[in-house]
C-alpha cells in the first residue's frame, strides 16, 4: 500500500510536468521573421516601405550583373566581352557577341527575373489599392510595372501578362500576344502620362520619364509590330515635344557631366537609378572592364576581372575632334593617377602603370591596344581593347563605378528621337540635324563647324566599317592570319544618325534597340545584317529577340518559346 | 525503449558492441562501425580533422534536407560526436521503417541508438585508461608539372628562376593527432556509476587545420525500495575547438601555382601577382586568415522510474542541452581580398552562437510472461522537444593596428565611413516537435511474435492544414527453428528465424516557418524615397504553403536471419521496398503570381529497393588460434516516380549537381522514371587530329553526330546519360583473428558499380589554362577521325598522335567519368595482450598494446586521389577538385584497466 501510495505521488508530478509544457501547442513564434500577424500593408508605412521596393527592383535591371547595360550592348556593334586568354571569360559572352545563344543565356534570364520581380511587387502593391485610384502608390507603381513590361516586351516579345497577385495558388499566367501587349503597354504608359505627377523626385516615375518610355515604344513600333507605317514616329514626336517644351530640362555642359557620381543637380537627367556608397553599390562596370592594376589610373580600387574592350572598327568611327572618345574609353599607355594639392585627383597623369602581361607594347607598361584578336580564338590578351571608362570611376575609393547613379533617361535621347521622328517623317529636316548638332557642339568644343551634322550627314552612309575582323594568330604580339570582310555601311538608312546615335548613347541600354530599327537596303536589320569583329551578318531574324529563359519555361509550362529557339 | 530479446525481434536490426568497434584513429561513432553493418554506408571522403564521416542507410529517401539517420544518444537526440568513441558501449541500427516508425518524422533514414558505457550493480570499481598517438600523411598527391616541366614548356608559365613545391609549402611534414580517454565504473548493491573523460587534438595536415576536444560523461543511478524507484542523473560536458581557414582555396590554388615561383620576394614579402586572374600566392592565404570556433555543449538528464508492480513501469525523463559557439577570424591587409583594396588595415569578426534544446519523455510500459508461453510488451508515452536557436555577430575592418586582431572590434574605422561598412547581425527561431506513442508486442511460445507501433506526431514547421500526421507499424516474426518439425535438423541448423515488417516514417525540412509568407527589410541595398531619404525597403522572402507537411515513407521488409552449427556460422538477409510519397522539394515557381522563385512543397514520389546480407563466421578456431570473419553486402535501387503533384506541376527533368566556375556546366540529371545520380553531360569518343576532344551532338535532322568540343555544344539536346555516380553494392569485410595474446583485425570496405567525375582532370587536364597543369595534360592520343577511324598522318602514313590542343577551353565530357569500383584496407589493427601475473596483476587487469593504420592500400583503376568520394545525394561521384585529399594514418596505442 505504501508503495502504490508513492508511485500515485511520483505519477502526479510527473502529469505536473506535463501540464506545465503547453503539451500540444504547436504555434511558431516570430523572433526575427516578419509575417502576416506583424505586417500589415493597409498601413501607409508598411505600404511604402513595399513600393520602396518596386524602385529597388527597378534599380536591379540596370544595375545588377548581367544587367540592361550588358544585354543591350554586348550583343551590339560597339562593345564586347572576349574571351580573356589567361584570364576567363569566354562562353556566354561570345555567344552573345556572335548571336549564338540560346534559352540558357544568362543575361536573358537575369532580365526576366529582374522585370518579372518588380512586375510583382508592383501588383502586390496595386493589390492593397483601389482598381482605379489615382495616388502616388497607384501612379508610380503602375509607371515601374508598364517599364518593366516594356523592357521584357522589347527582349523578348511574346510574354506572360499578369497584373495582380491576387490568385489561386497554381495559377499561371499566360502569354497574351504581341499586339495584345503592345496595346496593354501603350494603354497603360498612357493612363500613367495622363495621372502621374509632373513633380521630379529624384529617381522615381513622373510624367517625363513615362512620356520618354512611351516614346521608345512607339518609336520601334513598326518593328514591335511588323507594320511600316508612321504612325508611331508621330506619336513618338508629339511626347518628346511635350518633354523638349515642357520639362524644364537643358542640356549639361559637357558630355562627362552625365555620367558622374551623382546625377542629382544635372539638368539633362529625366531619370536616374540613383545608388550611394552608404546605401546602394551595385554597378559593377569597373569590374567588367578592367584589369586590376588598371584601377591605378584612376586612384580607385575594387576587385577588377578584366574583361569587356570596345569593337575596334567602331572606335575607328570616331571624329578625330570627336571628345567624347576619350571620354568613354581608356586607351594607349596608362599612367597613375595624380593627388593635387586640394585632394582632388587627375586621372592618367603621372608616372607610367607597370604591366607584364602580353607586353605587346614592348615597353613593360600597361597599354590598351585598339585591336583585339578574337572574340574565343584565340581570344583577346590582357591588354588589347579600349576600355569603357564613361562612368565616373571615383577617385580615392574603393568604389570604381559601384557608387554611381546611372543615366536611364536624358534630354539628348528626347532630341535624337526628335531628330529621327523628323527626318523618318520627312519633315522639317534641317531642325533634325540642328537637334543632333546640339547635342554634339559640347564635344567639340574646338570648332562648331566639326560638331555640325546636316541632314545629308545623317541620312547619309554609315561610317563604320562594317566587316568581319578578327586575327586567329595565337600570340599577343603576332598579328599574321587575319579573316575579313568588307561591307561597309552605305546601305543603312539614315545611317550617318546611327552612328551619332553610338557616340552619343554608347553604354547605354539602348544600342540593341537600335540596331534591330535601322534597316539595310535589302530590308535587313543592321543587327541581323551587318558584320563586325567575329559576328557574321546573316538572315537569321530570331536573334532580334531573345529566347525565353529555360527557367521560365521549367516553372510555367504554359509559355510558348519564341520562334526558331 | 525496452530491449527484447533476440529471438523476439521482428526488423531489421543491427548491433555492434564496443568489442567489436575499428580502433587506431576515430573520429567519429560511424567510424567505429564503417562496413560492420550491412546497408549504412559510412564514407570519409576528406582529410580534414574536422570533417564527419557522411552516413546513408538504405538508399535516398529525400530530395532536400538530409539523407543522415537519427542519433539517440543514451535515448537523446545527439549525434555521431556528441559522446567520445570510448565511451561507447553498443550502435544499434535500426534499419527499417517497422523499427523506427515509433521515431516517427525522425526515422525515415533510419535510427541509430549509441548506448554509453555505465556501471553495474555490484561490481568493483575498475578504472581504464587508453591512449593512441597518430601520424598521418596524404594517401596521394595530385600529379601536377614541376618546374622542370614548366622550363620544358609544357605549360603556358614563365620560368620564374625559383623551384617551389607549393603543397609541400602549405603542408606539415605529417599530421599527428594524441588521444586519452579514462574511464570509471563501478557499482554497489542500489547503486550504479560511471564516468569517462577523453582529450583529444589533432593537427591536420594542411596547416591551419586544428582540432581540439575535451569530453566528459557522468552517469549515476540509485535504486530505492527493493527497485520500486530508480533515479537516474546523467551529464555530458564538451569543449571543441577548431581553427578556421581557407584550406580548400590554399589547395585550389598551391595546385595550380607556378612552381617556379618563389613563396617570397627577397625582401621577405609574398611573391604575388594580382594581374593573373583569380591567382594568389597559397601560403599567403593560410598565413594571412586565422580564426577559431570554440564549442562548449552541456546537457543535463534526470529520469525517475517507477515500478510498482512487477512488469509495469513508467518513468518521465527531462532533458536540457546547449550548444555554445564563439566564432572569431582575422584577415590580414596582406590577405588577397585586403591586398587589393586600399586603406584596409585588416578586417576582424567574432560571432556566437546558441542552440538550446528541451525535451520530455514520458513513458509507461508493461511487460509480462504467462507459462512461458505468452509474452506481452506493451509501452505508451508522449515526448515533447523544443529546440531555439540565437546567435549575434559583428565584424569590423581598417584597425589602427593589426595587434588587436578580433579583440578589440570597436578600434576598426569601419563603423564611421561613407562607403565601407562595419557588420552585425543577430538571429532567433525556434520549432516544437510533440509526439504521442504506443506499440504493443506479443510473443506466442518462442514462435510466433507481433509487433505493433504507431505515432502521433505535430510539428510545429508546417502548415495549419497539416500540422499532425501518424506513423504507424506492424511487424511479424516467426521463429521456425521452435516448431516441433525442424527439431530434427538442430545439430546443424540452430537458428533460422523469418520476419516481415510495414512501417510508415517521416522527414520534416531542416528550417521553421517555411509555410507562411515571410517578409523581410532589404539588406541588399537600400532605396531612395520619395522625400529623397534613403530608406530599408520591405520584401517578401518565402511564399505561403499552407499544405507543407511531411515527407513520409511507406517500408516493407522481409527478413532472414539464420544460424549454422550453434552460431558458428550465421547471419542475416534482408529485402525492404521503401516508397516516399510527398517528397519535399523547392520547386522553382514563376514570378509572378509568386514574389519568390522557389516555394517548399509536397510533390512528387520515390522508390528505393534493396536487399542486404551479413554471414559471420569462424572459419577456424584451436585452443591457441581463432579467426572470425563477417561480410556484409548492400544493394540498393533507387527510383523517382514523380515530380509532380495537381498544384505543382514541374518538368519531370531537371538537371542538378555541377561543377563551379569557369566550366559552370550541370553534372546530373535529375528525371522522373530514373534514378537520382546519373551523370549527364556529353558523350566524348576520342581526339581529333587538331588535338580538339571529339564529342557526340545532335544535328539539326536528330542524329548523333561528332564534332570537336565546344562549350557551346552543353545543350539540352547534345547531353546524354554517362553512368550513374552511385554505387550499386557496399561492401565490408572483416576479419579478427587472435593467436594467444595477439590480435589481428582487417577491416576492408569496397564500393562497386558506379562512376566517379573526376573534376581535376575536368580542370587541370587542358592546356588552354594560364595556370599549372596535371602532367597527364601532355599525354599523347592517337587522333581519330569524325567517322572514328584513324587519322593518318599524310606525311608518316601513320596514325597521328596529338596533344590536347592549346586552344580547346576546360569542360566536362565522358573520359573525365571514370569506373570508380574500388576494394581497400580501410583500417588494420595488430594488438597484443600482456599476460599478467604476480603482484602485478593485483593493480593492473588488463595492458594491451596495438598499432593500427588506415587506408594501407585502395585496389583501384581510378586515376584521382582517392575513390571514396562524396555521395551527396542529388549529385553523388563528384571528386572536387578542393578536396581535402583523405589520409593515411599510422598509429600506436595503449589499453590499461586497473
Amino acid at each position: 500500500m505504501k508503495n502504490i501510495f508513492k508511485t500515485l505521488a511520483i505519477g502526479t508530478l510527473a502529469l505536473g510536468a506535463l501540464s506545465f509544457s503547453s503539451c500540444t501547442n504547436l504555434d511558431e513564434n516570430l523572433y526575427d521573421i516578419l509575417a502576416d500577424e506583424n505586417i500589415d500593408l493597409d498601413n501607409e508605412d508598411d505600404l511604402n516601405a513595399m513600393l520602396g521596393h518596386c524602385c529597388t527592383t527597378f534599380r536591379y535591371i540596370y544595375v545588377s550583373y548581367w544587367g540592361y547595360m550588358e544585354i543591350q550592348e554586348e550583343c551590339a556593334d560597339t562593345y564586347c566581352i572576349p574571351k580573356r586568354i589567361g584570364v576567363g571569360w569566354g562562353d556566354l559572352y561570345v555567344n552573345l557577341h556572335k548571336h549564338d545563344w540560346t534559352y540558357t543565356q544568362g543575361h536573358a534570364e537575369n532580365l526576366w527575373n529582374c522585370c518579372y520581380t518588380n512586375i510583382g511587387y508592383c501588383n502586390k502593391v496595386l493589390d492593397n489599392c483601389e482598381p482605379d485610384e489615382v495616388s502616388t502608390v497607384t501612379t508610380q507603381a503602375r509607371f515601374f510595372r508598364a517599364c518593366s513590361y516594356y523592357i521584357l516586351f522589347d527582349l523578348f516579345r511574346n510574354v506572360p501578362h499578369m497584373t495582380t497577385f491576387d490568385v489561386e495558388v497554381g495559377w499561371l499566367p499566360e502569354q497574351i500576344g504581341i499586339q495584345a501587349m503592345y496595346d496593354y503597354i501603350e494603354s497603360e504608359l498612357k493612363w500613367v502620362v495622363d495621372n502621374i505627377t509632373t513633380e521630379k523626385s529624384y529617381g522615381w516615375g513622373h510624367k517625363y520619364a513615362a512620356e520618354m518610355f512611351l516614346s521608345r515604344l512607339y518609336l520601334n513600333k513598326n518593328v514591335y509590330l511588323g507594320t511600316n507605317d508612321n504612325t508611331g514616329y508621330e506619336a513618338a514626336l508629339a511626347l518628346v515635344n511635350d518633354v523638349i517644351e515642357n520639362g524644364g530640362y537643358s542640356l549639361a555642359p559637357n558630355y562627362s557631366d552625365n555620367f558622374r557620381e551623382n546625377l542629382n543637380d544635372n539638368p539633362e537627367i529625366i531619370l536616374a537609378i540613383p545608388e550611394d556608397r552608404t546605401h546602394a553599390t551595385h554597378f559593377q562596370l569597373c569590374s567588367i572592364a578592367f584589369p586590376q592594376t588598371g584601377m591605378e589610373a584612376y586612384a580607385s580600387s575594387c576587385g577588377c576581372w578584366n574583361g569587356s574592350a570596345a569593337v575596334p572598327q567602331f572606335v575607328d568611327t570616331y571624329s578625330p575632334w570627336d571628345r567624347r572618345n576619350k571620354d568613354t574609353w581608356a586607351q594607349g599607355q596608362q599612367h597613375y593617377a595624380v593627388k593635387n594639392d586640394d585632394g582632388t585627383y587627375t586621372n592618367n597623369a603621372g608616372d607610367p602603370i607597370p604591366f607584364d602581361a602580353d607586353d605587346w607594347s614592348g615597353t613593360g607598361y600597361l597599354n590598351y591596344s585598339r585591336n583585339l584578336h578574337s572574340i574565343d580564338n584565340p581570344g583577346a590578351y590582357q591588354q588589347e581593347g579600349y576600355r569603357m571608362h564613361k562612368y565616373e570611376i571615383v577617385n580615392g575609393t574603393n568604389n570604381g563605378t559601384y557608387a554611381d547613379d546611372f543615366p536611364a533617361i536624358r534630354l539628348a535621347e528626347a532630341y535624337f528621337t526628335k531628330a529621327e521622328c523628323l527626318l523618318r517623317l520627312g519633315r522639317d529636316e534641317q531642325t533634325a540635324a540642328d537637334l543632333i548638332t546640339a547635342v554634339r557642339q559640347r564635344s567639340f568644343p574646338d570648332s562648331i563647324a566639326l560638331a555640325t551634322r546636316t541632314v545629308a550627314d545623317l541620312k547619309g552612309p554609315s561610317v563604320y566599317a562594317y566587316g568581319h575582323e578578327e586575327c586567329t594568330t595565337a600570340a599577343y604580339n603576332e598579328w599574321t592570319t587575319w579573316v575579313r570582310t568588307n561591307e561597309g555601311g552605305a546601305d543603312i538608312e539614315l545611317g550617318g544618325l546611327l552612328d551619332d546615335y553610338a557616340w552619343e548613347f554608347v553604354g547605354e541600354c539602348a544600342r540593341r534597340t537600335q540596331l534591330i530599327r535601322f534597316r539595310m537596303d535589302d530590308g535587313r536589320s543592321v543587327f541581323t545584317g551587318k558584320s563586325w569583329f567575329c559576328k557574321d551578318g546573316n538572315d537569321k531574324s530570331m536573334y532580334e529577340i531573345f529566347a525565353i529563359p529555360e527557367s521560365a519555361m521549367k516553372t510555367n509550362l504554359k509559355l510558348e518559346q519564341n520562334p526558331g529557339y | 525503449m525496452v530491449r527484447r530479446k533476440k529471438g523476439d525481434v521482428t526488423s531489421a536490426v543491427s548491433s555492434v558492441k564496443a568489442e567489436d568497434f575499428a580502433a587506431g584513429k576515430i573520429g567519429d561513432a560511424a567510424e567505429l562501425i564503417k562496413g560492420k553493418v550491412a546497408g549504412l554506408s559510412v564514407v570519409n571522403s576528406s582529410g580534414d580533422p574536422n570533417a564527419t564521416s557522411s552516413i546513408m542507410l538504405r538508399g535516398v529517401t529525400t530530395l532536400m534536407g538530409s539523407v543522415e539517420p537519427l542519433v539517440l544518444v543514451d535515448g537523446i537526440e545527439g549525434s555521431l560526436t556528441t559522446v567520445a568513441p570510448e565511451n561507447i558501449a553498443e550502435i544499434s541500427v535500426l534499419k527499417d521503417a517497422s523499427a523506427a516508425a515509433i521515431y516517427g518524422t525522425r526515422g525515415a533514414n533510419g535510427v541509430i541508438l549509441i548506448t554509453t558505457k555505465s556501471g553495474t550493480r555490484g561490481a568493483n570499481a575498475s578504472f581504464s585508461y587508453s591512449d593512441y598517438f597518430s601520424f598521418s600523411d596524404f594517401t596521394k598527391k595530385a600529379d601536377f608539372m614541376d618546374t622542370h616541366d614548366v622550363i620544358e614548356g609544357l605549360t603556358a608559365l614563365p620560368y620564374a628562376g625559383y623551384d617551389t613545391d607549393w603543397l609541400d609549402a602549405v603542408t606539415r611534414k605529417s599530421g599527428f593527432k594524441h588521444n586519452h580517454s579514462f574511464q570509471i565504473s563501478g557499482g554497489t548493491e542500489n547503486a550504479t556509476y560511471s564516468g569517462n573523460l577523453t582529450y583529444m587534438k589533432e593537427e591536420g595536415i594542411m596547416r591551419g587545420s586544428d582540432n581540439e576536444s575535451l569530453k566528459l560523461q557522468m552517469d549515476y543511478t540509485q535504486y530505492f525500495w527493493n527497485d520500486i524507484l530508480k533515479v537516474n542523473f546523467n551529464s555530458l560536458i564538451s569543449r571543441r575547438k577548431y581553427s578556421l581557414n581557407s584550406n580548400s582555396y590554399v589547395y585550389r590554388q598551391a595546385l595550380i601555382h607556378n612552381p617556379s615561383e618563389p613563396v617570397y620576394n627577397e625582401d621577405g614579402s609574398y611573391y604575388e601577382n594580382f594581374d593573373r586572374f583569380q591567382y594568389y600566392n597559397p601560403v599567403e592565404i593560410q598565413n594571412e586568415y586565422e580564426g577559431n570556433t570554440r564549442t562548449n555543449f552541456w546537457q543535463m538528464a534526470g529520469t525517475v522510474t517507477v515500478e510498482p508492480i512487477k512488469g509495469w513501469q513508467t518513468s518521465v525523463m527531462l532533458a536540457w542541452n546547449e550548444t555554445n559557439s564563439t566564432t572569431e577570424s582575422f584577415t590580414s591587409p596582406l590577405y588577397y581580398t585586403l591586398a587589393l583594396e586600399s586603406d584596409y588595415n585588416g578586417s576582424a569578426s567574432k560571432s556566437s552562437g546558441n542552440s538550446n534544446s528541451k525535451s520530455i519523455e514520458v513513458t509507461s510500459k508493461y511487460y509480462k510472461n504467462w507459462h512461458n508461453k505468452h509474452r506481452l510488451d506493451a509501452l505508451v508515452g508522449y515526448s515533447y522537444l523544443y529546440n531555439i536557436y540565437d546567435g549575434f555577430n559583428a565584424g569590423n575592418g581598417n584597425f589602427s593596428t593589426l595587434a588587436y586582431k578580433w579583440n578589440n572590434l570597436a578600434n576598426g574605422s569601419l563603423l564611421k565611413e561613407e562607403d565601407r561598412h562595419a557588420w552585425m547581425g543577430s538571429y532567433r527561431n525556434d520549432d516544437t516537435l510533440i509526439g504521442f506513442f504506443g506499440r504493443v508486442s506479443y510473443g506466442y511460445d518462442n514462435r510466433y511474435n507481433i509487433l505493433a507501433s504507431i505515432r502521433h506526431e505535430g510539428s510545429s514547421k508546417f502548415g495549419d492544414n497539416n500540422k499532425w500526421a501518424n506513423f504507424p507499424s506492424v511487424s511479424l516474426g516467426w521463429n521456425i527453428m521452435n516448431e516441433e518439425f525442424m527439431k530434427s535438423t538442430s545439430a546443424w541448423l540452430n537458428n533460422l528465424r523469418l520476419r516481415i515488417g510495414y512501417g510508415v516514417t517521416g522527414i520534416t525540412p531542416d528550417e521553421s516557418y517555411l509555410s507562411i509568407y515571410q517578409y523581410n527589410y532589404d539588406n541588399y541595398g537600400d532605396v531612395m524615397n520619395l522625400e529623397g531619404e534613403w530608406i530599408k525597403t520591405l520584401i517578401i522572402e518565402n511564399n505561403q504553403n499552407k499544405d507543407l507537411k511531411w515527407e513520409t515513407t511507406h517500408e516493407w521488409n522481409f527478413g532472414l536471419d539464420y544460424g549454422f552449427f550453434n552460431d558458428r556460422i550465421s547471419g542475416a538477409i534482408d529485402f525492404y521496398i521503401k516508397d516516399t510519397h510527398d517528397l519535399l522539394f523547392d520547386y522553382a515557381v514563376p514570378v509572378p503570381p509568386n514574389l519568390y522563385g522557389t516555394t517548399r512543397a509536397n510533390v512528387g514520389k520515390m522508390r528505393n529497393t534493396g536487399v542486404e546480407f551479413m554471414i559471420t563466421g569462424i572459419p577456424f578456431q584451436t585452443k591457441d588460434f581463432q579467426w572470425t570473419t563477417t561480410v556484409t553486402l548492400s544493394h540498393n535501387k533507387n527510383k523517382l516516380l514523380s515530380l509532380s503533384n495537381e498544384l505543382y506541376e514541374t518538368d519531370n527533368f531537371q538537371e542538378v549537381g555541377g561543377v563551379s566556375d569557369p566550366i559552370s556546366v550541370s553534372t546530373h540529371c535529375m528525371e522522373v522514371g530514373h534514378g537520382l545520380g546519373d551523370f549527364w553531360g556529353l558523350k566524348s569518343v576520342g581526339v581529333d587530329k587538331d588535338g580538339f576532344v571529339l564529342v557526340e551532338v545532335k544535328d539539326d535532322d536528330g542524329n548523333w553526330v561528332v564534332q570537336p568540343f565546344d562549350t557551346n555544344l552543353n545543350k539540352l539536346e547534345n547531353r546524354q546519360r554517362l553512368g550513374n555516380g552511385m554505387p550499386k553494392v557496399y561492401l565490408g569485410w572483416n576479419n579478427t583473428f587472435y593467436y594467444k595474446g595477439f590480435d589481428l583485425n582487417l577491416q576492408f570496405t569496397g564500393q562497386f558499380g558506379y562512376k566517379i567525375l573526376n573534376v581535376q582532370r575536368c580542370f587541370y587536364e587542358n592546356n588552354s589554362i594560364a595556370y599549372n597543369r596535371l602532367k597527364s595534360a601532355a599525354n599523347w592520343y592517337p587522333a581519330i577521325n569524325i567517322d572514328g577511324t584513324p587519322y593518318i598522318d599524310p606525311e608518316t602514313g601513320k596514325q597521328k598522335m596529338v596533344q590536347l590542343s592549346s586552344s580547346m577551353s576546360q569542360g566536362v565530357w565522358s573520359d573525365h567519368l571514370e569506373n570508380g569500383d574500388f576494394f581497400k584496407l580501410t583500417n588494420a589493427t595488430l594488438g597484443y595482450t600482456f599476460p599478467l601475473k604476480g603482484d602485478f596483476k593485483k593493480f593492473v587487469k588488463t595492458l594491451r598494446l596495438y598499432v593500427s593504420a588506415t587506408n594501407l592500400f585502395c585496389i583501384t583503376k581510378y586515376k584521382g586521389l582517392d575513390p571514396e568520394v562524396s555521395n551527396y545525394f542529388i549529385s553523388p561521384g563528384i571528386d572536387d577538385r578542393d578536396k581535402y585529399p583523405t589520409i593515411r594514418s599510422y598509429t600506436v596505442g595503449l589499453n590499461l584497466t586497473f
